[in-house]
């Protein structure tokens, strides 16, 4: 496990709307792609996912669904809504930004 | 697909908390599973991965406290929450939520059942359009003050005082309705014809008398009478109803919540046009065209924005032109408004001291509930001890202390709604005893305090007010302990004996029961005094009631007068009575009137000329009613023949007229120095007449039987026990006239109870306090010493161990309860000397600082904190000292 950094409020919504965006999943599934496409570099309490998940089922971005997981369990899949597409539309714009202004922040000689 | 609504998704969450709860759970814990799945895959022992996992997940529990935070109506959901655990935590402690719903029950009730009276008197207003802009107009002359009207002195002000939109004019009186078969008497209002118009009272049927109605024969009923008499029924309109035997069509009927314009007086059942007090008002000849028979009140509207000096400045200059017209009546007359939202009865109860009585009312009913709310911060502190730990605990768990006091906060809360629950059956009581403190009155008095929703109102503000005060202190303090003395269990922190706050809200307790206690013993004092006093006739022993032949049978004087002497002829010859005699009022019943005297030979001047209180009786009236004439002769049958009229005076008005010479044979004129010489036949000892506090009044007596008047009140003196002479009386009446109703039949003491009314009810409610204010400081003492008991259970345990007897360790328990008692209680004594309460206007021949009444309150109170602590120190007495000290 290399060197882990700790989420920048707000970025762990960002990561579970991407991650929804590629298919619906379960917290763990969840959780699971986050460590996968940081390469393992973005390290969280798998718990603080949960909580997350509570917020933005309750601002309508994501709805949970239960399912059956290919281990034959009952879980409860997550899924973006349209408004959370829209949501995450603008909140990467809104990253992408943020990220651009501190870079030109740290590249001033 | 869009989703619901945000408030929809969480009203249905919070319908399902439980469910979600279970969800939250599996999902949380498939997620640990499926963590460790992998770990062991990748070749780590079950057991490691679990761990591992577990690890990787972070704290359950905080995470799953975030995610409800998540969820919407948390802060609902989290008070409901504290409501169950607080109701859930109040029913194990069953002891502490009986003694402080108790104490709240008690303190809580009482104040609503006194907002309710004061409501009922003093802020419900007069059910009449603007009442605010409503006033009564009285005159003031010389020594005599609040004089009624004559009706052309009413048309004087009605033309010129133009600061009122307008005036009314009303008088009140006794009436007969119905039929020679069983007439009715009741209480009339006999007004003139704009007074409806003038008030804006909107008829509850049909229509009122209105401008142009002066003579019609057409009558109001009230809507008690139309309940009563007409079952309700809406075609009383327009039937007949005879009044004093004269025919008067219905005309409407009055609402319900208008009971005339006064309070502490009797309820109107009907309303007349004045125009026809020939048929309503016996003897009332010529009463719309004479100067001197003042006999109305004035009402009148003020003109929006006008104040009342600026409205007084314009009748007064009213008055000065009635005074120049006719100086025999009217020189100095000045006027007075008596602005009332309520105008009241200024006779019967002059509203400054009614103010007074209310405030005290008020203030002891607030230190009540004082008391009870220290006794329930009391219990609150002591309990917060008791659950140190608990709170230590949670604290130490994570809880925040805004958590704690909220959760204790809904505790009190929770507590004051259950105390306020437990008011109202405790107010209503209370309002039942309160009814029972104001004289019964011969017709039905306006003043019916009712529990009602402002009732419940106030209590419901009152917990509410009182769940924040007591709540916050042991709240507060909650939060300012840390939590590791708790946690380990021992006694209060360093120091533990020195006051804190149990202590101070004792001593204050203490301070504010000995004050009301002082009150309490002084009322008692002040009733014993006056129960004591000489009226100047003698209260017991006699018999009263009233009659009114010209009502009832509507006879004419002639035969009014042969209908008396054959009543008083019956009566005197039954065995047992001693002495019979009719007066047109009895002293102290609350129905008095004065007359300006003017002797012969002194200045006719009316602003000079003495008041006195104005008495009609017949022959034997003196020895019915127990003063003994100290000069001369009472009346006797011959005097009503005779040519010159015959008067008694009493010895102040006979020192006033006539000082150093003898009163009898001297003659003096009534009202007006032009009135008819009467001749001083007899000298009376002087008596209370109006109030048993008043100083000594004139009086003069006519005789009865020459007057017109036929109302009278009979009063048998009995030889011995006047109850036992009842029936006697009543069969005696009914036999010499079956037709006549005998009104208000009773004790001559119930008659004047009235004028004891003040005293008594002040001693009733002061007493009540006073029971109140020492149950609740007892308790408080009590629980105090009980919890010190507990606290220092080792230190007890040390003493007995060493040698101390049971006898010193009640001796050092009682000792510290008897000491802040004692403290309390000085604190309270300075109070009850030096708080400008007010109370010495309420009192009756006894001092502020009574020294019998304030020794007595600390004596008592002092034995019921000893009595309070005692049973606490017993139970430390009876310790075993090895296992305390083994225990702890």
């Amino acid at each position: 496990m290399g060197e882990a950094v700790d989420l920048l409020q707000g970025t762990l919504d960002l990561l579970i709307l991407k991650t929804l965006a590629l298919g619906p999943l379960h917290g763990w599934g969840i959780s699971k792609r986050v460590r996968q496409l940081s390469e393992d570099a973005l390290q969280v309490h798998q718990g603080s996912l949960y909580p997350a998940l509570y917020r933005l089922e309750d601002r309508g971005w994501i709805e949970a669904e239960w399912g059956t997981s290919p281990e034959g369990r009952r879980v409860k899949f997550y899924r973006l809504t349209d408004g959370g597409r829209r949501a995450f539309a603008d909140e990467r714009a809104s990253w992408r930004t943020f990220v651009a202004a501190v870079e030109q922040v740290l590249q001033a000689t | 697909m869009e989703a619901l609504p945000r408030w929809l998704r969480r009203l249905s969450r919070l319908a399902h908390r439980r469910r979600l709860e279970r969800e939250m759970d599996d999902e949380m814990r498939f997620h640990v599973e499926m963590e460790a799945a992998e770990l062991v895959r990748e070749g780590m022992p079950p057991a490691e991965a679990r761990r591992q996992a577990l690890l990787r997940f972070g704290g359950v529990e905080r995470f799953k406290e975030e995610a409800r935070d998540a969820w919407p109506l948390r802060g609902a959901e989290r008070v409901l929450a504290d409501l169950r655990y607080a109701l859930r935590s109040l029913r194990r402690a069953r002891g502490f939520t009986t003694a402080a719903v108790l104490a709240l029950a008690l303190g809580i009730g009482a104040n609503a059942a006194v907002f309710g009276t004061v409501d009922s008197i003093a802020f419900r207003p007069l059910a009449a359009r603007a009442p605010e802009e409503l006033v009564a107009l009285y005159g003031v002359q010389g020594e005599a003050g609040l004089l009624n009207f004559s009706w052309p002195a009413f048309q004087d002000f009605r033309r010129g005082a133009a600061a009122f939109s307008d005036l009314a004019a009303f008088t009140e009186g006794p009436v007969s309705l119905g039929g020679r078969t069983e007439p009715e008497i009741a209480w009339a209002v006999h007004a003139s014809d704009n007074y409806f118009t003038l008030l804006g009272v909107k008829p509850a049927l049909g229509a009122f008398f209105g401008p142009g109605d002066l003579d019609a024969p057409v009558v109001v009923l009230s809507h008690a009478l139309w309940l009563r008499r007409f079952g309700g029924y809406p075609d009383v309109v327009g039937r007949t109803l005879p009044v004093n035997g004269t025919p008067f069509t219905v005309v409407g009927v009055a609402p319900a919540q208008f009971t005339g314009t006064r309070l502490f007086t009797y309820e109107p059942s009907v309303w007349l046009p004045a125009g026809m007090h020939a048929n309503t008002i016996p003897g009332s000849a010529g009463l719309l065209a004479r100067h001197d028979a003042a006999r109305f009140i004035l009402l009148g509207r003020l003109r929006p924005g006008v104040t009342p000096a600026r409205a007084r400045a314009g009748a007064d200059a009213v008055a000065r032109r009635l005074a120049a017209e006719h100086p025999e009546l009217y020189r100095g007359l000045r006027t007075r408004l008596v602005s009332n939202r309520t105008p009241i009865n200024p006779w019967l109860a002059p509203p400054a001291r009614i103010a007074a009585a209310a405030r005290m009312v008020l203030l002891g009913v607030a230190l009540v509930l004082l008391i009870a709310c220290a006794d329930v911060a009391i219990l609150l502190l002591a309990r917060m001890t008791v659950r140190r730990r608990e709170m230590a605990i949670r604290l130490s768990l994570g809880a925040s202390r805004r958590r704690l006091v909220q959760q204790l906060l809904t505790e009190s809360v929770a507590l004051a709604a259950l105390g306020a629950a437990a008011a109202l059956p405790v107010a209503w009581l209370a309002m039942r005893g309160v009814q029972r403190l104001f004289p019964r009155l011969e017709y039905a008095s306006t003043l019916r305090p009712a529990a009602g929703a402002r009732v419940f109102a106030y209590a419901a503000l009152l917990a509410l007010g009182a769940a924040v005060v007591f709540g916050l202190a042991p709240a507060l303090q909650a939060c300012r302990r840390s939590p590791a003395p708790g946690l380990r269990g021992g006694e209060a922190g360093p120091g533990g004996r020195r006051p804190g706050l149990r202590e101070l809200l004792v001593v204050a307790q203490v301070a504010l029961s000995v004050l009301v206690l002082v009150s309490a013993g002084l009322f008692l004092r002040s009733l014993r005094q006056a129960r004591s006093l000489d009226p100047g006739f003698a209260v017991d022993g006699a018999l009263a009631f009233t009659l009114d032949p010209r009502l009832a049978p509507a006879y004419d004087s002639a035969r009014s007068r042969l209908v008396y002497a054959r009543v008083l002829g019956r009566l005197a010859e039954l065995p047992g009575v001693r002495a019979v005699g009719r007066a047109a009022s009895v002293p102290l019943d609350g129905n008095s009137a004065v007359v300006r005297v003017f002797a012969d030979g002194a200045p006719a001047d009316p602003e000079r000329a003495p008041v006195a209180e104005y008495i009609l009786s017949g022959p034997g009236w003196f020895r019915a009613i127990g003063t003994p004439l100290v000069a001369g002769r009472d009346f006797v049958a011959a005097d009503t023949g005779a040519r010159s009229e015959p008067v008694v005076v009493n010895e102040v008005l006979a020192r006033r007229l006539w000082p150093g010479e003898p009163a009898v044979g001297k003659r003096l004129r009534l009202d007006s120095a032009a009135g008819p010489p009467l001749e001083v036949v007899g000298v009376a000892r002087a008596s209370k007449y109006r109030a048993l506090g008043e100083a000594p009044r004139a009086a003069v007596w006519r005789d009865l039987d020459r007057a017109a008047r036929s109302r009278s009140t009979v009063v048998v003196r009995a030889a011995g026990n006047e109850a036992a002479l009842l029936p006697a009386v009543r069969a005696a009446v009914r036999e010499a006239d079956p037709a006549l109703p005998l009104i208000g039949l009773g004790t001559l003491r119930e008659r004047v109870s009235v004028a004891y009314a003040a005293v008594r009810s002040g001693a009733s409610a002061a007493l009540g306090f006073g029971v109140l204010a020492v149950l609740l400081a007892a308790s408080g003492i009590y629980g105090v010493v009980s919890y010190d008991v507990t606290q220092r259970r080792r230190e007890i345990a040390i003493r007995m161990a060493l040698g101390a007897g049971r006898a010193a360790v009640v001796r050092l328990v009682v000792g510290r309860a008897l000491r802040l008692a004692l403290a309390g209680t000085v604190l309270g004594l300075l109070g009850a000397v030096a708080v400008p309460t007010g109370i010495e206007r309420m009192l009756f021949g006894v001092s502020r600082t009574d020294p019998l009444a304030l020794a007595a309150s600390v004596v008592l109170f002092c034995a019921i904190a000893a009595l309070a602590a005692f049973l606490p120190a017993q139970r430390a007495a009876r310790l075993d000292p090895m296992r305390v000290l083994r225990l702890e």
